[in-house]
């Protein structure tokens, strides 16, 4: 009976076999199989059906999701990059102010590396997952163990890459004639060759990598598949040898084309758009090669691999029924942990920057001491960081991050990313809010005579030079002498003068009226010393004032004299000066003229000296003002003020800081986010032998010299310079009679250095180079908004430039010729040049003079004070050492001459070359310092030269030389 | 719900077939090994069950929906490729895939007499209410033994067996001479 039943049921067909299992619930019925089982079952029947082989499935179903899939990850990503890039920015302040926050300390270093590896395991969960249906968080937030593995694979594959990438240098270098042999000289087959080498070779890396990758890292997160065989794809391959030329392409264009970093970069918009669809075509690319490894492996790796797409959301429902949310936490603590803490720190190094700022600005930039205790008090730890205040929560902050930093500082010098070049570009810009009366229209005194002045910068500001004249007398200092020569008659000269200064090196002295005022500098001291010549015979001592510190330049104002020094505090025990006319013993300052310049590190390590006395009345005494902290270098001086300029590598103070970042971003030349230094500028007012009120501003980068900087109309204006080399750009910044920044034109000539630059009312010209130069005609007729009128592209490169007239500037410097060999120029001989800039947006070189070949100099290219000049009578002269070479081979072979070059210059004409002045007797070997002709200056029709051998006198009209007086 | 099924493997066979043998996988399996266990090897049951799904994907476009669901019609393939499968005994060789011994599932090959029994005792059982019938299609179609019918119904394995008894007086008297 049975067995006929079953063999009835056995022969059922379809209709009945419905009928039967209609009746009852056949799932119930259904054999619990195990997974490998299952496995097997399918692959097998796939395999008959023939379908892993022949039946192509596309690799991403929904194109539409995917796309928005891939958006949101870009989103993601600029916004991670976005606050890594404002890190970093910060970091740059930092950095420079001595607290190593960043990515140059250990700690942050592994804090930011565990963020990196943290955010790219994210990115490579939301890749590989991104065709999948359940689009959920907890599929993209690597389980711990994921998590740790990844982040070893990571440092581990990073420091693989670096060194593969340095044998494959060093094996390329070693075999080299292997690619001559090959390729002879071809350069673009060697590029090639070298190109497809290393695409070659990280394509195979990768693909190692990325199989270790699945093995030691994906096999932790469920939702990814968990077996492992090394397996070669060749489409993938394909993608990644596409990838990496596409990244070495990248490089080489890089390397190559100089502005291809200045594509992109002219607006934050542009920027920030251009990243997004980078950063989203990359996120596109990369899916699409995951996602084809993934299918790849789904489909090669029986059995569980199969299994991968339809696991995934079967073991998201287990784990979403069998754990609570607690579980889940738990299994991915550490991302959770990691990202907390990143948040904090973040929050940390934010915080105080601020705040801090928003405190700076409201301070003023100086403070005076209370007390002679406190200024002993300071000078106790001179050198170490002085804080003048420290009570409010973000300097807490402030200090706080800098102990956290020491406290966890464990060197680890592997793999220390170059990160902390991103300090940036970003204004300094606090000033304090003052009542400024400003005095238009400087002083002219511009009555020439017959007598050359020495060429000084601002009209109305002398400035001191180691030759004066009053026509009749010149008095000059050579070596440590000082020497009052009569001049006139020229057939009779004759030094009735001279005086050794024992106690130091005379530097250069001032005259006015029956006064000279020579400056002396012992090293440790300056001495000022002035001198009534009434008898030239017999000049009398009147002052004598003796500062603590080093000289560092000076300038006379009618007959006061304002003098500038500066000193390392480490030598300092408390501030000391003596004056003739207060008793002439040391006394100490006198705390209330003492002040603290709050500069941006606090490492108050130097001081400048301010002191003025007039120099026709030695009776009043000189004042004395010492500005703790700043360190000067240029110093400029208008009639109403003390500019002294302070470079410093690097500054911590941001007023505000996001929009400063987004400033950065904007920049023309985003590299000039490297640059790090930046100029401190201090103001001292002067008014009648007064030393008043002080004030002080910052702008980035570097001031080249005293024609950097210039004031008009109650408007500074300087040039500066940021970065160095490749990193290389100019700005022009305009300050108000406040001290704030209010007009700027940043990120000039890229990759060039400023060589000089002059302010002629409102316009400036500014000389940058590298190759050829370029003269910028800048306009600054409006302070809110400098412009580039125009530029000019010539060989050569001025050091400085002299107005001619209002349309027509002479620069002086030296021709180049491009190397062949390298992105660079040779100096050739020294080249004067007349511009016309009549037509501002198209300036002109319309005369130019060469004199000699490469190894020719004059010291005018040094300094500005070697060049006489005189407007009524279009004259010139210069001194000059002159270099001929024969041939090419031997570039330095004759010095032909040495001594002055005497023009006439005008802008019609140009250069007319109308004699030459030596001191030499013999034929010239070698250069001969001491006949090295210093100065040239002209009185009543005749040119007197100075050197250390003599005087010579010569008639300007034929240029014969009338007499001549021996120093020695 | 089995057109869809239908059509997905016509469209898209990998997903479809994948999809089918997610959903049938354990019935299929049940019906094959009950059959099988007795005789043959794990493997020889997988590659069974295996060969019953590619029969069912490469007859797809001769099956007809209205006749019965993709669950009968996998049942049947299943039946017979076992059952064949029993029959060819410990000479059983791996069968070859051809075309020709893909048993047809659309025809009909048994007599109008054969058909009529069928009937009748496919109505008997229904008619033995539950749960006996659930107990006898268990017993007689997937040849599960009473000790797992009972596990699986909860019932105690005395009591499967006396309501299998009952059941085939039950039958005999409807059936009559015909078995």
């Amino acid at each position: 009976m049975d067995d006929k039943i079953i063999k009835k049921l056995d022969e059922l067909n379809v209709e009945d076999t419905e009928q039967l299992l209609d009746s009852i619930d056949t799932d119930k019925l259904d054999e619990n199989i195990d997974f490998k089982t299952t496995n097997t079952i399918k692959s097998s029947v796939l395999k008959k059906a023939g379908i892993d082989k022949k039946t192509k499935i596309p690799l991403v179903q929904n194109k539409l999701q995917f796309i928005l899939r891939t958006l949101s990850i870009t989103f993601i990503e600029l916004l991670f990059f976005t606050i890594f890039a404002f890190i970093g920015w910060t970091d740059g302040f930092l950095s420079s102010s001595g607290i190593s926050i960043g990515f140059a300390g250990s700690v942050p270093f592994i804090l930011y590396f565990i963020l990196l590896s943290c955010m790219s395991l994210f990115i490579y969960l939301c890749m590989y997952n991104i065709d999948s249906k359940h689009f959920s968080l907890k599929n993209f937030l690597p389980k711990n163990r994921a998590f740790i593995s990844y982040f070893f694979y990571m440092y581990l594959s990073t420091i693989l890459k670096v060194f593969v990438f340095l044998i494959l240098a060093l094996l390329i270098d070693q075999y080299e004639y292997l690619l001559y042999l090959l390729f002879a000289d071809n350069y673009l087959h060697k590029i090639l060759m070298l190109f497809a080498i290393y695409t070659l070779v990280f394509a195979l890396l990768d693909m190692l990598l990325y199989n270790f990758k699945n093995f030691i890292v994906l096999r932790w997160q469920s939702s990814c598949p968990d077996s492992f065989k090394w397996q070669f794809n060749k489409k993938a391959f394909l993608l990644e040898l596409l990838k990496y030329s596409f990244i070495f392409c990248f490089l080489i264009i890089a390397v190559y084309t100089q502005d291809f970093r200045r594509i992109f970069a002219s607006n934050v918009f542009v920027i920030f758009l251009s990243g997004t669809v980078v950063l989203w075509l990359i996120n596109t690319f990369f899916s699409t090669l995951v996602l084809m490894k993934k299918k790849h492996y789904q489909r090669t790796l029986p059995p569980r691999s199969s299994e991968a797409s339809d696991t995934e959301g079967k073991s998201m429902e287990q784990e979403k029924s069998g754990s609570t949310k607690w579980v889940y936490s738990k299994q991915r603590a550490l991302v959770l942990g990691a990202s907390a803490i990143a948040c904090i720190y973040v929050f940390c190094i934010a915080i105080p920057y601020i705040g801090l700022t928003v405190v700076d600005s409201s301070k003023p930039s100086m403070k005076a001491f209370s007390s002679r205790k406190e200024v002993e008090k300071f000078f106790l730890k001179a050198t170490t960081s002085y804080r003048d205040n420290s009570n409010d929560f973000s300097e807490f902050l402030f200090n706080f991050n800098k102990l956290f930093i020491n406290i966890a500082n464990i060197p680890i010098s592997g793999l220390s990313i170059g990160m902390n070049n991103f300090g940036m570009l970003g204004g300094i810009y606090n000033g304090v809010k003052k009542s400024a009366t400003y005095n238009t229209s400087p002083t002219s005194s511009g009555s020439y005579g017959g007598t050359s002045e020495t060429n000084i910068q601002v009209e109305g500001v002398d400035e001191a030079d180691i030759v004066k004249t009053d026509g009749e007398y010149i008095y000059y200092i050579n070596e440590s002498n000082l020497f009052i020569v009569r001049a006139n008659p020229p057939e009779q000269m004759e030094i009735i003068y001279r005086h050794d200064f024992l106690e130091g090196e005379p530097q250069e002295m001032f005259l006015y009226k029956d006064r000279i005022a020579v400056i002396i500098n012992t090293g440790r001291k300056t001495i000022a010393k002035t001198f009534n010549i009434k008898d030239h015979s017999n000049p009398v001592a009147e002052r004598n004032l003796e500062l603590d510190c080093g000289y560092l330049t000076s300038r006379m104002l009618d007959n006061n004299l304002y003098l500038v020094a500066s000193s390392i505090l480490r030598d300092i025990e408390y501030p000391e000066y003596s004056d003739s006319s207060a008793g002439g013993s040391i006394v100490e300052m006198d705390y209330k003229n003492l002040f603290l310049m709050k500069s941006s590190d606090n490492r108050y390590s130097k001081m400048n000296v301010v002191a003025a006395f007039p120099i026709d009345d030695a009776g009043s005494e000189a004042q004395v003002k010492a500005y703790i902290g700043g360190n000067g270098e240029n110093v400029y001086v208008s009639t109403d003020y003390i500019y002294i300029a302070d470079t410093i590598e690097g500054k911590t103070v941001v007023q505000e800081p996001i929009a400063d970042f987004f400033d950065c971003i904007s920049l023309e030349d985003s590299l000039s986010f490297r640059s790090q230094s930046a100029t401190n500028i201090y103001r001292i007012k002067i008014s009648d032998g007064n030393i008043g009120e002080f004030d002080s501003a910052s702008v980035p980068g570097k001031i080249h010299n005293q024609f950097s900087m210039d004031e008009r109309n109650g408007y500074f204006r300087l040039t500066t310079q940021t970065g160095m080399w490749n990193d290389a750009s100019s700005n022009v910044y305009v300050l108000d009679e406040n001290m704030m920044l209010c007009g700027s034109l940043e990120g000039l000539a890229p990759e060039e250095h400023i060589y000089s630059s002059r302010f002629m009312g409102n316009r400036l010209y500014l000389v940058t180079f590298k190759q050829v130069d370029p003269l910028f005609v800048i306009s600054l007729a409006d302070p809110q908004n400098p412009i580039v009128l125009g530029k000019l592209k010539i060989p050569g490169y001025s050091e400085y430039i002299h107005p001619l007239d209002e349309n027509h500037i002479i620069g002086f410097g030296k021709d180049t010729v491009d190397s062949n060999s390298g992105n660079f120029a040779w100096s050739q001989g020294v080249k004067i040049a007349i511009f016309d800039v009549t037509d501002v947006e198209n300036p002109k070189e319309k005369f130019v003079q060469i004199i000699g070949d490469r190894g020719s100099d004059s010291p005018l290219l040094s300094n500005h004070k070697a060049l006489m000049y005189m407007a009524n009578l279009e004259l010139m002269a210069f001194p000059v050492s002159v270099v001929e070479s024969t041939s090419q081979e031997n570039p330095y072979e004759y010095n032909v001459f040495q001594g002055a070059y005497v023009y006439n210059v005008n802008s019609t004409e140009g250069f007319n070359l109308r004699g030459k002045i030596t001191h030499l007797d013999q034929p010239l070997q070698d250069i001969w310092e001491s006949a090295q002709i210093d100065r040239i200056i002209y009185s009543d029709g005749i040119l007197y030269t100075l050197s250390g051998e003599k005087v010579k006198a010569t008639n300007y009209s034929d240029m014969q030389g009338v007499s001549e007086i021996s120093l020695r | 719900m089995d057109e869809i099924l239908l059509n997905e493997m016509n469209s898209n066979p990998e997903e479809g077939l994948l999809k089918l043998m997610d959903t049938y996988m354990g019935l299929v399996y049940a019906i094959v090994k009950n059959k099988l266990v007795s005789a043959y090897r794990k493997e020889d049951i997988e590659e069974c069950v295996s060969t019953v799904f590619y029969d069912f994907y490469s007859q797809r476009d001769s099956i007809d929906l209205s006749k019965g669901s993709i669950k009968s019609f996998l049942a049947v393939i299943a039946k017979r490729r076992a059952v064949d499968l029993y029959r060819a005994g410990s000479k059983m060789i791996h069968q070859t895939d051809s075309i020709d011994s893909i048993p047809n599932i659309a025809t009909d090959e048994s007599s109008a007499v054969d058909t009529e029994t069928k009937h009748v005792l496919i109505q008997c059982i229904k008619d033995l209410g539950v749960p006996d019938s659930e107990i006898f299609i268990r017993k007689y179609y997937f040849g599960q033994s009473s000790k797992s019918i009972a596990n699986s119904l909860g019932i105690k394995v005395n009591t499967i067996d006396k309501k299998i008894s009952r059941g085939l007086e039950k039958l005999k008297k409807a059936l009559g001479g015909v078995l």
